[in-house]
């Protein structure tokens, strides 16, 4: 054995018994058949993957897609001004940069619920309008599409800042100068030079994004409240309530194999990526 | 109206300096200027402030008789190579000539004037290529053409050459003299190179600490510095008592100096082979060094020789 596989195996061995052994399992749960009071067992069988196609799954697929596109390009267009300003703020930009890795310092759980805390019926907002006779009902700002859909953005937007931030930083300021100096006014400049040059960022940007928050399914639960069922509700109720494992594996494998087969197709024709 | 780019009064100043201080400046059509000094002495900062880069805090600059002092880069009629020639990463070479002159020219003449500029820096047949496939000195004629595409009123380049290596950085020079003389465009060029400035300049401008120590020919300049420092910046220079005396100005004998002419007696301290010349290192008696250029068919003077150095009363530079 050399010194090389020596150093290597600790790695080997982790990613053997916490990755491919229980993706072996999940695979083996959803090719098995559900037994009459929950658990998996025999005969073996492709049920599980063809239930999927049924269109109220289908329905919900889409909507987890439509809000992992919607949390994406919100978190791009918000992201990319914050990353600008990041890379051209000069020396406080550790100071910012820390600002921006601060929600990672709490728990993702803690920081939903702040959410629901700040948007029910009783939360901050609805009392602080109340209390200046804005309003004389509350709004209703939580349970509903929007509310999961500012919990996705407000968790994946500093993962969607720091690749972008990276490009920003390591772009040539020259270039932007030398397209106004060749006559391009500002935004041409940012489509035709800045977007471009920064795309690298943004792609990794949008997939560490989109994939997380399609698979999302606490942010839907807390937020949505059951209103909004996602892909990731889906699997966790047939892991708990609907205790019907085969099915919630073949579900999370498809979705896995959708989420491959993106990265496959986005990756091949830009190595740049991650 | 027949200067093509004016600047007076101009003045540049940062939270923390103040980078350009009072600078004039007059540049006739088709010249050749140079701005030279040291890191730091305001010469980059003025040439940005032409390109719209920065703004002037106080003063004017005309260009073509137009006061552009406040208008941005893309609202002025220059065009700028930079130093790390700024090309498009993700654009062709046709595509980042075309870049500035789909603005400017109808579409139908776009593909000759390409043409016609990528043949004047000799980049025919690189059309396709990304920057990234090519050499050093062609993407420097690459950010030429992208610029020259755009026939501007004036064409400044900031250290066009400082990326080269030096051997390609002499061959370079003269072809961006040929170039220049051969389009007549204004260039405006920033330089920390005295013989790049030298030999390329019609005119050049001194500048230290954000101001201008004197303006004029590469004759004017070296031969006639009005101030020790101009006189240090381009050529080397000893000092005597009271006035400077370039290395090639001062003589040096084994045996009496000429009867009429001001010299001094020395010791040889050393003597560095330079190829083209030979510089002497002589101790006068108060104790102070002189450099002494030399040519090999002068003969050689080793350490410790005895000689008398000796120079023409009109070398002598004098500052009031």
């Amino acid at each position: 054995m050399t010194l090389r596989r020596i150093f290597l195996a600790p790695a080997a061995l982790v990613t053997i018994a916490l990755f491919l052994v229980p993706m072996a399992i999940v695979l083996a749960y959803s090719l098995m058949t559900r037994g009459p009071y929950g658990g998996q067992g025999m005969p073996w069988t492709l049920e599980n993957y063809q239930r999927f196609f049924d269109p109220l799954y289908g329905e919900i697929l889409l909507r987890s897609f439509w809000i992992a596109g919607e949390t994406t390009i919100l978190c791009l267009v918000l992201g990319f001004p914050l990353a600008w300003f990041l890379s051209r703020s000069g020396k406080r930009r550790d100071l910012y940069l820390q600002l921006v890795m601060l929600p990672f310092w709490t728990s993702f759980l803690v920081r939903t619920y702040a959410w629901v805390f700040l948007l029910r019926d009783t939360g901050l907002f609805n009392t602080i309008l109340l209390s200046l006779d804005l309003i004389t009902e509350p709004i209703p700002l939580l349970y509903n599409h929007g509310a999961v859909l500012l919990g996705l953005v407000y968790c994946s937007l500093p993962l969607a800042i720091l690749p972008i931030y990276s490009t920003l930083e390591r772009l040539d300021y020259a270039l932007v100068e030398a397209a106004a100096d060749l006559g391009a006014k500002p935004f041409e400049t940012f489509r035709k030079i800045v977007i471009p040059v920064s795309a690298p960022g943004l792609r990794a940007a949008a997939f560490l994004t989109f994939v997380p928050s399609l698979g999302t399914y606490l942010t839907s639960d807390l937020l949505g409240g059951g209103s909004t069922i996602l892909i990731g509700n889906l699997v966790q109720n047939q892991f708990t309530t609907a205790r019907d494992w085969p099915f919630g594996a073949a579900a999370s494998l498809i979705l896995m194999a959708i989420v491959l087969i993106g990265l496959v197709v986005v990756t091949r024709n830009n190595e740049d990526i991650l | 109206m027949t200067d093509v780019l004016t600047l007076t009064g101009v003045s540049k100043v940062f939270p923390s300096h103040r980078a350009v201080d009072n600078v004039n400046l007059t540049i006739p059509p088709g010249e050749f200027h140079a701005l030279v000094g040291p890191s730091g002495c305001g010469k980059t900062t003025t040439l940005r402030m032409v390109a719209g880069f920065e703004i002037p805090t106080e003063g004017n600059i005309l260009l073509e008789g137009a006061n552009v002092a406040s208008l941005p880069p893309y609202a002025r009629n220059v065009s700028t190579v930079f130093q790390n020639y700024a090309l498009f990463p993700h654009l062709t070479i046709r595509q980042n000539v075309e870049f500035g002159l789909k603005r400017k020219s109808d579409p139908g003449n776009i593909p000759a004037k390409v043409a016609e500029v990528l043949d004047l820096v000799q980049l025919t047949g690189k059309e396709d290529r990304l920057p990234s496939q090519l050499s050093g000195g062609e993407k420097q004629r690459a950010a030429l053409a992208r610029s020259l595409a755009l026939a501007p009123a004036v064409l400044l380049l900031d250290e066009p050459l400082s990326a080269l290596d030096p051997n390609l950085r002499k061959q370079v020079r003269l072809e961006l003299k040929a170039l220049q003389r051969r389009v007549g465009i204004t260039f405006l060029m920033v330089t920390h190179d005295q013989e790049e400035a030298l030999t390329l300049a019609d005119r050049i401008t001194v500048m230290n600490k954000g101001k201008v120590e004197q303006t004029g020919t590469p004759h004017e300049i070296y031969l006639k510095p009005r101030t020790p420092f101009v006189a240090q910046f381009l050529g080397a220079m000893n000092w005597l008592n009271g006035f400077g005396l370039r290395p090639e100005a001062t003589r040096i004998t084994p045996l009496e100096p000429p009867s009429g002419v001001p010299s001094v007696r020395a010791t040889v301290l050393d003597s560095t082979f330079l190829g083209n010349c030979i510089h002497v290192l002589a101790e006068m008696p108060n104790g102070e060094t002189i450099t002494v250029e030399v040519s090999r068919f002068e003969g050689t003077h080793k350490q410790g020789d005895r000689v008398q150095l000796w120079w023409n009363p009109e070398d002598e530079l004098r500052f009031s």
